[in-house]
């Protein structure tokens, strides 16, 4: 004989007619003995039939125009995040990966050009800069490193803001540039009045002021 | 789903233009959202008020409801489960909501319902089983609600609530034991 701990776990699945043939016959065989179980499969016939029928309550017709202005507030606040157009080295950010895969390029441009085109300079001793040319450069050169340290600072604080993807994309052209700062010095080292190198190495350090400030534009708009 | 009626008039069984419709949701638009509350709301309302405990507080919550699901349906990565992982927000956001209203204070008196026993002569069950329900525990309650309310097959509370098939079951029985034993004692 079925016990009645069995009973009524199969008088659950009964009501939802989960049970096979066999599992049913077994069911009411006990059934026909057990007075207690038989209440039971009542009750809990007429408690599921309760439930299907608790009352369906409509929700008040005021609550879509609430919905839908949070849902454009917090859309609103997402556009502000992500501005049509970011100015990074003349191209727009989207799609943000192409913009990074351009300025690495072109960061990995001026570092080829640097030795290739550079480098001759260097050996040949031509086209000199002026002692002049050299003071206006180094003036130059000092409000860039400033204008960078600044930034630098701007942005130490909140770095983690960044996701970690975007971050190492900064980190890996802020690494390149500086990598292009060194090998300028590097020719200039060899040969202080190298226009190309001294030129390229300005324009190294805008690249990089360019690429912080955009770092911290970034920063800014997902804070 | 078995359900009962509650938004019959989008036709969100067809599952093409369903798919549409969430589609359009994610690129954000706001018509699209508008046929997902119409054909949501009532559903959902009445699993918000049997989680929260007036009418009041329903609100907020369907509100809630619907900003969650709005604001994470850009990371919808399986449209076509959109059903499912509706009503797991909805569920998740049900569950917070009297979290954090429990651990606040009591339902003050006058904000709880003047429930209207004048049908109790047609549906006695239906009265005592409204105030039952609000005894179980929180996952015998999303269960016993998907289940025998809203009429969800124990595969699909498996996939909304990520419990498994066999423990929907058991979940099931014993809020069913529980609500049986609260309903005699009222007798």
């Amino acid at each position: 004989m079925m016990r009645c701990s069995k009973a009524r776990i199969l008088i659950n699945d009964h009501v939802d007619h989960l049970l096979d043939n066999r599992k049913v016959q077994k069911l009411e065989g006990h059934l026909q003995k057990c007075p207690r179980c038989r209440d039971l499969l009542a009750e809990m016939i007429s408690m599921v039939n309760g439930a299907k029928q608790l009352e369906i309550i409509p929700p008040s017709e005021d609550l879509w125009p609430a919905i839908r202005n949070r849902i454009e507030r917090k859309h609103r606040n997402v556009f502000i995040r992500l501005p049509e157009k970011r100015p990074f080295f003349g191209f727009s950010l989207y799609p943000a990966r192409l913009a990074y895969a351009v300025s690495t390029l072109l960061a990995a441009i001026i570092l080829v050009s640097l030795f290739y085109y550079g480098l001759p300079f260097i050996r040949n001793g031509r086209n000199d800069m002026s002692k002049e040319e050299l003071d206006h450069l180094k003036v130059a050169e000092q409000n860039y490193q400033t204008a960078i340290i600044d930034l630098d600072k701007a942005i130490s604080d909140q770095k983690a803001q960044l996701s970690p993807e975007l971050a190492e994309v900064f980190k890996t052209n802020l690494g390149i540039i500086d990598d292009s700062i060194r090998a300028c010095r590097v020719a200039m080292g060899q040969h202080r009045k190298n226009r190309m190198a001294n030129l390229h190495l300005l324009m190294c350090y805008r690249k990089k002021m360019e690429l912080l400030n955009e770092i911290k534009n970034v920063m800014m708009q997902s804070g | 789903m078995e359900n009962k009626e509650y938004g019959a008039h989008i036709d969100f069984k067809n599952k093409d233009f369903l798919l549409d419709v969430v589609r359009r949701c994610q690129d954000g638009d706001t018509k699209a959202m508008e046929m997902v509350y119409i054909g949501y709301k009532t559903s959902l309302f009445n699993l918000a008020y049997r989680f929260a405990r007036n009418y009041s507080s329903s609100k907020d919550l369907l509100q809630d409801i619907f900003i969650n699901i709005f604001t994470h349906i850009d990371g919808l990565r399986a449209p076509e489960a959109f059903n499912s992982w509706l009503y797991r927000i909805a569920i998740n956001t049900c569950i917070s909501f009297v979290r954090q209203k429990g651990k606040a204070k009591e339902v003050p008196l006058d904000e709880i319902e003047n429930i209207d026993y004048s049908e109790e002569v047609d549906h006695p069950m239906r009265q005592h089983l409204e105030q039952a329900v609000k005894i179980l525990p929180m996952k015998q309650k999303t269960v016993f609600l998907l289940h025998d309310v809203q009429g969800f097959t124990h595969t699909e509370i498996a996939q909304i609530t990520k419990l498994s098939e066999g423990t929907s079951k058991s979940q099931l029985f014993k809020a069913r034991m529980k609500l049986k034993d609260y309903l005699r004692s009222t007798k």
